[in-house]
């Protein structure tokens, strides 16, 4: 049982996770509600359901900063064709495509020109969200015909009783892909493309390709990620998504995955997308003052990558 | 004790001081649980006129109430006086009142699960900057459905469903600032740019609207172009300094926002007082010695210190004593070299 427990990688973050949710019931019972605990879990949604992508990608090695950017490019794309009354469920399509299509673009740059992501993706990151503003004209795009707001993709943003629905989506995402890379063949190409990238290509996987499809993961779910804020907040300003890259780097990192490449899970990220909202919510439950919200984040951040390193380094000394 | 378990004793112990210790800087046990009676809104109407009918009924136990005062942005002067004059409001009238924001200015997102937690947490009134045109209408209506009251201040979407705004008629604004700086200062005649932060926002852009209307009372005065300054002073002074050198002609550079301040830097650095006009809003240090050392011409204030305190006492004055809601014009204080040194930085 203690060996089983020592192999279960998320170990350490998952105790950070406890211990953060028993504080802050017994600073405040509140936190427990189901009211706010749903609330807790639906803020986790946005950021969860990027890192699903982020994390694919750091494990092969790579990153993206340009998430937030897509986010808020695709929103005002999705949100500029509701406007003109195009069929709501092509909008949807075209605006993940577009993701995709933004992803394939960071891919290329990076695998075929050998530009370092940080900057290949530093430099996407500035054009799209430059993208952004040029659609919407710098203005938040809001106020939806009734054939949308009555179509699918905004029931996204309500609730199944007093669950919301996209708390259902994030679900099936991360399950999928938690399945995809412990179960088959492309995840564990993303192991050996971040483990290992010259043992990698020497046992035929091609790497290139692999973060290829890592970088179009990522552009597809910051896609969905919008779709689903225009549902549920029914409007769209230029800054969307603006910052949110780091918030999601910081869940893949809490979460166990390893920024050199080769070590990460689902549910880790998972985890650590929790740790997030809880520490946002819990900040206001308690009344931290404003300024020392961000560096509250931060000591979180910082101690649960400690306990995760001291853990794994205790493990591999057997 | 194997190290693994002092490490994560220390690791609980940290954050239990942590959480101790923010909890108790709230001043307040627990969470207000009270239901506070409220007044019946009718609706909103222009500033100064009463929107709402109060039950007159009286909650008891006043002091327990907690207001969450949610901020779109911490990232200047002007917003922390506007939080500066809530938390007063609070100690004055002994109540709790936390202030937070996004970390990324402007994050609708992030602001909206913050409104959320505050809903959750059970505060009894909450404050808020609606600069959006619509994605804070379903939150607002998820704090009415809890009888929460919410009430904007700064900026305010129309029908957002905000019992009261407390700020500033912004088109006029803009127009008092344009009709000085068209008619006084440039003597009916020149060529001027219009500098802005933030090209998202609806306040801003009726700064603007009133500037440019008061320009249509001026055949010879030319509109040349609205430039995007971002809200980073030094990046706001490259801004002005690239629209500068591609438009030498022009005569002023007039800012609807905190950050026109980059414009008297610019003015200052170029060494164009006096050929080069400035004139912007807000009362920050840098921009008042501007208007004092005759780099810009005219700051507007809004008083932003007023608007936070009112927000809390407008939500106090509610719970407590079934008190009408109203919207409050915080007005446009004209601070020129006349008047300069009379004025507290903001």
């Amino acid at each position: 049982m203690k060996e089983k427990l020592k192999s279960f990688r998320e170990l350490g973050v998952i105790c950070v996770l406890i211990a953060l949710i028993i504080l802050l019931t017994l600073a405040r019972p509140v936190f427990i509600s189901p009211t706010n605990f749903i609330n807790v879990v639906r803020q986790t949604v946005q950021i969860g359901i990027m890192a699903v992508g982020m994390t694919f990608l750091i494990i092969s090695g790579e990153m993206d900063l340009s998430v937030g950017s897509i986010f808020g490019t695709t929103g005002m794309l999705a949100a500029t064709l509701y406007k003109g009354n195009v069929n709501p469920t092509l909008a949807f399509l075209i605006a993940i495509l577009a993701g995709c299509a933004i992803g394939l673009l960071n891919g290329v740059l990076v695998t075929k020109t050998k530009i370092p992501a940080f900057i290949a993706t530093l430099g996407t990151m500035k054009i799209f969200r430059s993208v952004a503003y040029a659609i919407s004209g710098g203005q938040s795009i809001s106020v939806f015909p009734e054939s949308v707001t009555n179509s699918w993709v905004f029931k996204m943003g309500g609730s199944l009783g007093p669950i919301p629905i996209q708390i259902f989506i994030m679900a099936v995402i991360f399950i999928v892909a938690g399945i995809v890379l412990a179960k088959t063949e492309a995840g564990y190409n993303m192991y050996a493309t971040g483990g290992n990238p010259k043992a990698a290509n020497l046992v035929g996987i091609n790497t290139d390709r692999v973060k290829i499809l890592g970088f179009i993961i990522s552009g597809a779910v910051s896609a969905l990620a919008a779709m689903i804020s225009i549902a549920y907040l029914g409007s769209v300003p230029t800054t969307a998504g603006e910052g949110r890259e780091m918030d999601v780097i910081a869940a893949v990192i809490l979460g166990g995955a390893s920024l050199s490449g080769g070590r990460g899970t689902m549910l880790g990220t998972f985890i650590g997308a929790m740790i997030i909202s809880v520490v946002k919510n819990g900040m206001v439950l308690l009344s931290v003052p404003v300024f020392w919200q961000d560096g509250f984040i931060g000591v979180v951040l910082i101690l649960a990558v400690l306990l995760d390193t001291f853990m794994h380094r205790k493990d591999s000394r057997g | 004790m194997t190290k693994k378990g002092i490490l994560s004793l220390a690791l609980s112990g940290l954050m239990a001081a942590a959480l101790a210790g923010c909890g108790g800087a709230s001043g307040s046990g627990t969470a207000a649980d009270s239901t506070a009676s409220q007044g019946t809104t009718t609706g909103t109407s222009a500033s100064g006129e009463a929107v709402a009918s109060g039950s007159g009924e009286t909650q008891t136990g006043s002091k327990d109430i907690k207001i969450s005062v949610v901020m779109h942005a911490m990232n200047s002067s002007f917003y922390t006086t506007l939080a500066d004059g809530a938390k007063q409001a609070g100690k004055d009238l002994g109540i709790t009142v936390d202030v937070t924001s996004p970390s990324t200015a402007s994050d609708l997102d992030a602001q909206v699960n913050l409104i959320e937690s505050a809903i959750a947490a059970k505060y009894n009134g909450i404050a808020t900057v609606t600069w959006d045109p619509t994605g804070f209408n379903s939150v607002i209506k998820k704090a009415e459905d809890q009888g929460i009251p919410v009430v904007g201040f700064n900026q305010d979407a129309e029908d957002c469903g905000t019992k009261a705004f407390i700020g500033q008629d912004y088109e006029d604004a803009g127009y008092q600032l344009g009709k000085y700086m068209f008619g006084t200062v440039m003597n009916g005649k020149g060529k001027y740019i219009v500098a802005s932060c933030g090209p998202t926002d609806s306040a801003l852009e009726a700064r603007e609207a009133g500037i440019k209307k008061a320009a249509e009372e001026y055949p010879d005065v030319e509109y040349i172009d609205t430039i995007d300054i971002g809200t980073d002073l030094d990046n706001a002074y490259s801004v002005i300094e690239s629209a500068y050198l591609a438009h030498q002609d022009v005569n002023a550079f007039l800012g609807v926002d905190v950050f026109s301040e980059a414009i008297g830097n610019f003015i200052n650095a170029y060494g164009l007082t006096g050929k080069v006009y400035g004139a912007g809003f807000d009362l920050t240090e840098g921009t008042l010695k501007h208007v004092k050392n005759g780099d810009m011409q005219l700051t507007v204030g809004q008083n932003p210190y007023l608007q936070g305190y009112y927000s809390v006492m407008e939500l106090y004055m509610n719970l407590a004593d079934g008190a009408d809601f109203i919207d409050i014009n915080t007005g446009a204080q004209m601070v020129t070299a006349d008047n300069v040194d009379s004025v507290e930085p903001e």
